[in-house]
């Protein structure tokens, strides 16, 4: 490729603080609207911020976890803008003296992107469009963010994605938010510019907006990218401007009105003083420092001798992650686990409203159906009916068995009565089977199951089958 | 006779900014009075203050924490009513022209 | 028996109550008939309450009625700022000072007319029109805590609260002939006090004495949770302060406040203060505070912007006017257009002159840094005195709209009050005086930070001495 990408990406990630950052509402996103309001977040005459010392925990967290600097003695400023989902028309930032600074986060790939800074701010409300007018919800006014800003490091759209996907997990597996961008918990903008391979100078920067979702991110940035160079190659200026992602017509576009340069007018917040930022505090956030993703990805890789693409599921949640290896403590079978982890089992999880957070099952019972499973204890279909009938419960396994007859019934003379059976009654598949058709003897497999609801091994039983016919022929 | 500190285009621009519509008369007004104003308190840069730390605001204390502890209060309904228009609990503003 | 309550200052009165003298409902009707027979000449109320807004039954001052400035939110009631951009405005809670007035069971009577959003020094720059001064009705009264001053002066209430940013509680002490005390900043709760310059605003007691000045000190003094700018120290009793003895005190009379501009009669009256101090044994020394000259340049940065700022939450979305439009655009430059004075708008925009991008440097960080100059004045006089003696304003009360089409003239005669606030100290005015024309003349001291008790003992002690305090308007039965 002859020319080259230049990223630079600003994520908005909300903590997760039961209430705001500088009053007590609560900062559930499920209620209705205008009801987590009070005067403080909603900028009353008279009324006056205190910092939610979680946020600011939080924060630190993030900062260290991201390797930055952290300033030792910060404050806050107030950027002042009008708009109507900002109640005060200012927001409560920081802008000379962020908390942290010139950190980085190492992707898979052992490509660094350095993070330029990360700073503490207050969330806007939400504006619902309407024809001839907006509407305004102050739910959300107030929630405390973090703004994490990279150096332009990031040379594509794919690794973009791979940051996106990264500081996602990292922040997730550090406790301080969820990082659900469908919910909105985590935004993104961007900044990319093209230049021809080797030059030294960099080219004009476009600012792109409204991408909704990490896959949009991408799409949106590769549309860009080869906007960009198109203009280049066909000797055409490229503005510097504020786009926006058309996630339908899949395009990026201009902001209808040109965005004047705003004079945000930055000075110190009066009504906050400082904060200390000391050792104290900043070690008792080291202590939430995990094992982080990347570390993770390769010991999982080495230790459990799964693919890539296995790998990158499991961790992608930590808690999915942590039930995984609980339940190779119990039986080291990984990959038997991740099968069924990854299929029946997150089956499940993603039709729970609440996902991991509402399975009850504890590894060391998942363990145990898997290891029926393998004992040929349970066939496929039951050990599927237990996994769902427990996941809500964690019930001892052996009960439920004994409760539901799940049992596989594997013993031949068990099972004969039901094979002559089904013999006897389909001699269409008999006939089929002996004139040379091998899988006609799945149908009476499936006949077979039918008559013993499901409790026969089907490997015994097509044995049988395949016996008895062999008898015949 | 001192030149105006501050001219029209400074005071619309400014407006602007602090978005007050202000017509003719008041911006001729405005001119002359925030370009004396202005002119006075440029008397400051008599000063050399190069050394000097600024001070930012009155406080004394530092490090002003509250706990994370939720409280829904019910002010929201008596500001969803003192809201000059209101649509289905939620504040109405006229269209944004983007 | 009723004309008697003139007499007594507010502690005197809930004394009195407490011994079932007088019931509460009497002093009450008293006042406000009272308000509603004398107000109409000289406009100091905004809002009367027919019913007193009271709770519990305790403490010293208890059943006292008090007035509050227009700017301190009192849940339920109309709060305006005397601003048409909050005419419609109601307070949905209370400030943390009105929750402690109603907690020691004092009675809330009404609120107090005041300069647009405490942007003045006349209470001219109303929406209800001027105050009127209780002594001479064609003279102001000062501002921006006109109001309370002039009612605390016309005896139309005992006692009242105001708002200090730049003098705003001590200039209108010191025309109305009244006790106007500026606590050190962090000492009382801004909470539910609409902000003008944050980093400078105070609220604080308008009273008739130091006694009760003292009283309503230890109720609103105190860190609040919901103030992260208000000071963890100890708030003493500081009626304990009540001494009458200054001896081997020093008092600093700063040569930068004596000079031109100062009126003859202001300064002769400071001067017969000093003296009179210096008799009951305090020491009086002459000290510099070199960048006096500086104060109301740095100050006229420093609280416009802050104001401007503050400002910019009235937009007709949430509360108050609404200039209804069409676009997004119009409704805010049309609601702020009509519901702002010309005041408002004048420091709205000095304010946001002095942030924009190009003139924040030249205009705010060299005020915020000369600011770090006045501050350190200060604390280099406090090595050698414990106090400050000034007059409080240069002139006595001027005549109404002499000043009012010169701004920059009615900022200059704010030079005497403006540097306690940016030093964030304690000041207070008191009446030292008065004109051969019947006008108050103040005097004003100004005190270590967090050292309130020893300007109080000080006023006590002038008060037991002189009785230029217990004179009351010849307008109103004096």
């Amino acid at each position: 490729m002859e020319y080259e990408i230049v990223i630079g990406l600003e994520v908005h990630v909300q903590l997760a603080t039961e209430s705001k950052i500088f009053c007590s509402c609560p900062t559930d996103f499920e209620s209705s609207p205008n009801t987590n309001i009070c005067p403080i977040c909603c900028g009353y005459p008279g009324v006056l911020p205190v910092l939610n010392r979680k946020a600011l925990e939080l924060a630190v967290r993030v900062a260290c976890v991201l390797n930055c600097r952290v300033n030792k003695r910060i404050y806050f400023e107030r950027k002042n803008y009008f708009y109507p989902d900002l109640p005060k028309n200012y927001q409560i930032s920081q802008y000379e003296l962020p908390l942290g600074e010139e950190g980085f986060l190492v992707l898979p790939s052992s490509k660094k992107i350095r993070i330029k800074r990360i700073h503490l701010e207050e969330d806007a409300g939400k504006l619902i469009h309407k024809e001839k007018y907006s509407l305004v919800d102050f739910n959300r006014a107030g929630i405390p963010l973090l703004e994490i800003v990279t150096h332009p490091d990031i040379s594509s759209p794919e690794e973009a994605f791979s940051y996106l996907n990264y500081l996602k997990m990292t922040i997730q597996y550090i406790g301080v938010s969820s990082c659900d961008m469908e919910k909105g918990f985590l935004r993104c903008d961007a900044n990319i510019s093209v230049k021809k391979k080797g030059s030294e100078s960099l080219g004009t920067k476009v600012e792109l907006k409204n991408m909704n979702s990490f896959r949009g991110v991408k799409n949106a940035l590769s549309y860009e990218a080869q906007r960009q160079i198109n203009c280049l190659k066909n000797k055409k200026n490229i503005f510097q401007e504020t786009r926006l992602w058309d996630e339908i017509k899949q395009k990026t576009f201009i902001m209808r009105t040109k965005e004047e340069a705003h004079d945000y007018r930055y000075f110190p917040e009066p009504d906050l003083g400082d904060f200390i930022v000391d050792d104290i505090l900043i070690e008792s956030q080291k202590e939430y420092i995990v094992e982080l993703p990347v570390a993770k990805r390769e010991r999982f890789i080495k230790m459990y001798g799964l693919s890539d693409k296995e790998v990158d599921i499991l961790i992608s949640d930590l808690s999915l992650a942590n039930f995984f290896e609980e339940a190779n403590k119990q039986l080291f079978q990984p990959k038997s686990i991740a099968n069924w982890i990854l299929g029946p089992f997150l089956e499940l999880v993603n039709s729970l409203e609440g996902g991991m957070d509402k399975v009850e099952l504890s590894p060391y019972n998942f363990s145990k159906i898997v290891q029926y499973f393998l004992e040929g204890k349970l066939n496929n279909l039951a050990a599927k009916k237990l996994l769902a009938l427990s996941i809500r419960n964690n019930k001892p396994i052996d009960e439920i068995i004994e409760e539901e007859g799940l049992s596989q019934v594997s013993k031949e003379d068990e099972l004969i009565a039901f094979v002559e059976e089904s013999l006897k009654e389909n001699q269409r598949a008999v006939n089929d089977y002996l004139g040379g058709k091998q899988q006609a003897v799945m149908f009476i497999v499936g006949q077979v199951m039918k008559k013993t609801r499901g409790k026969a091994n089907p490997k015994v039983v097509r044995e049988l089958i395949e016996r008895k016919l062999k008898q015949k022929e | 006779m001192s030149h105006n500190v501050v001219d029209k285009k400074i005071v619309e621009y400014v407006s602007h900014l602090a978005r007050i519509d202000i017509d003719n008369k008041e911006k001729e007004r405005l001119t002359y009075e925030l370009s004396k104003i202005i002119g006075y308190i440029d008397k400051l840069k008599e000063l050399n203050v190069d050394s000097v730390v600024p001070t930012r605001g009155g406080f004394s204390e530092t490090n002003i924490f509250r706990s994370d502890t939720a409280e829904r209060k019910d002010y929201f309904v008596d500001m969803l009513k003192n809201a000059p228009a209101q649509e289905d609990n939620h504040f109405k503003v006229p269209k944004i022209i983007e | 028996m009723s004309l008697e309550l003139l007499d007594l200052h507010g502690w005197e009165i809930s004394q009195k109550i407490k011994e079932t003298k007088i019931s509460e409902e009497e002093v009450f009707s008293f006042f406000k008939e009272r308000i509603q027979k004398l107000d109409k000449h000289i406009n100091s109320f905004v809002e009367i309450y027919s019913n007193p807004v009271r709770e519990s039954k305790e403490s010293s001052l208890c059943g006292v009625p008090i007035a509050i400035k227009d700017n301190i939110c009192i849940r339920g009631k109309r709060i305006t700022c005397a601003s048409q951009i909050l005419n419609s405005h109601n307070a949905v809670y209370d400030a943390t000072v009105i929750r402690a007035l109603k907690d020691k069971g004092l009675s809330i009577i009404g609120t107090t007319n005041m300069d647009e959003f405490a942007f003045g020094s006349s209470t001219e720059n109303s929406c209800y029109g001027p105050t009127r001064n209780p002594w001479n009705l064609e003279c102001v009264p000062g501002g921006s805590s006109g109001g309370s001053a002039a009612a605390v002066a016309a005896r139309l209430v005992p006692f009242a609260l105001g708002s200090d940013t730049g003098g705003s509680i001590r200039q209108p002490a010191s025309f109305c002939g009244v006790v106007g005390f500026k606590p050190t900043y962090g000492r009382v709760s801004r909470f539910g006090l609409i902000a003008f310059g944050s980093s400078l605003d105070q609220i604080g007691p308008i009273t008739t004495n130091f006694v009760d000045c003292a009283h309503l000190l230890n109720i609103i003094c105190g860190f609040d949770e919901y103030d992260s700018t208000t000071s963890k120290k100890n708030v003493p009793d500081f009626t304990k302060s009540l001494i009458d003895n200054i001896r081997g005190l020093r008092i600093g009379l700063p040569r930068e406040y004596f000079g031109e501009g100062l009126d003859s009669e202001v300064e002769k009256a400071v001067r017969e203060t000093a003296e009179l101090l210096e008799k009951e044994g305090a020491k009086i020394v002459e000290i510099a505070l070199p960048h006096t000259q500086y104060a109301v340049a740095t100050y006229y940065i420093i609280a416009p912007s802050e104001a401007s700022s503050n400002l910019e939450r009235f937009d007709g979305i949430k509360y108050g006017m609404c200039k209804k439009n069409e676009d997004l655009l119009s409704l805010y430059k049309n609601t702020r257009k009509e519901g702002f004075g010309r005041e408002a708008k004048r420091r709205i925009l000095i304010g946001t002159y002095s942030l924009s991008s190009g003139y924040y440097e030249a205009y705010y960080i060299r005020a915020s840094k000369v600011r770090t100059l006045i501050k350190k004045d200060f604390e280099d006089a406090f090595l050698s005195v414990d106090a400050i003696l000034t007059p409080t304003s240069p002139v006595p009360a001027f005549k109404l709209g002499e000043k009012v089409d010169d701004p920059l003239s009615m900022y200059l005669s704010d030079i005497y009050t403006i540097s306690a606030n940016l030093a964030g100290i304690c000041a207070v005015s008191f009446p030292c005086g008065f004109t051969k024309t019947n006008l108050p003349i103040g005097a004003q001291l100004i005190g270590r930070p967090f050292d309130e008790e020893t300007l109080i003992r000080i006023g006590f002690t002038f008060q037991q001495r002189t009785d230029y305090h217990k004179r009351i308007p010849p307008l109103v039965g004096g």
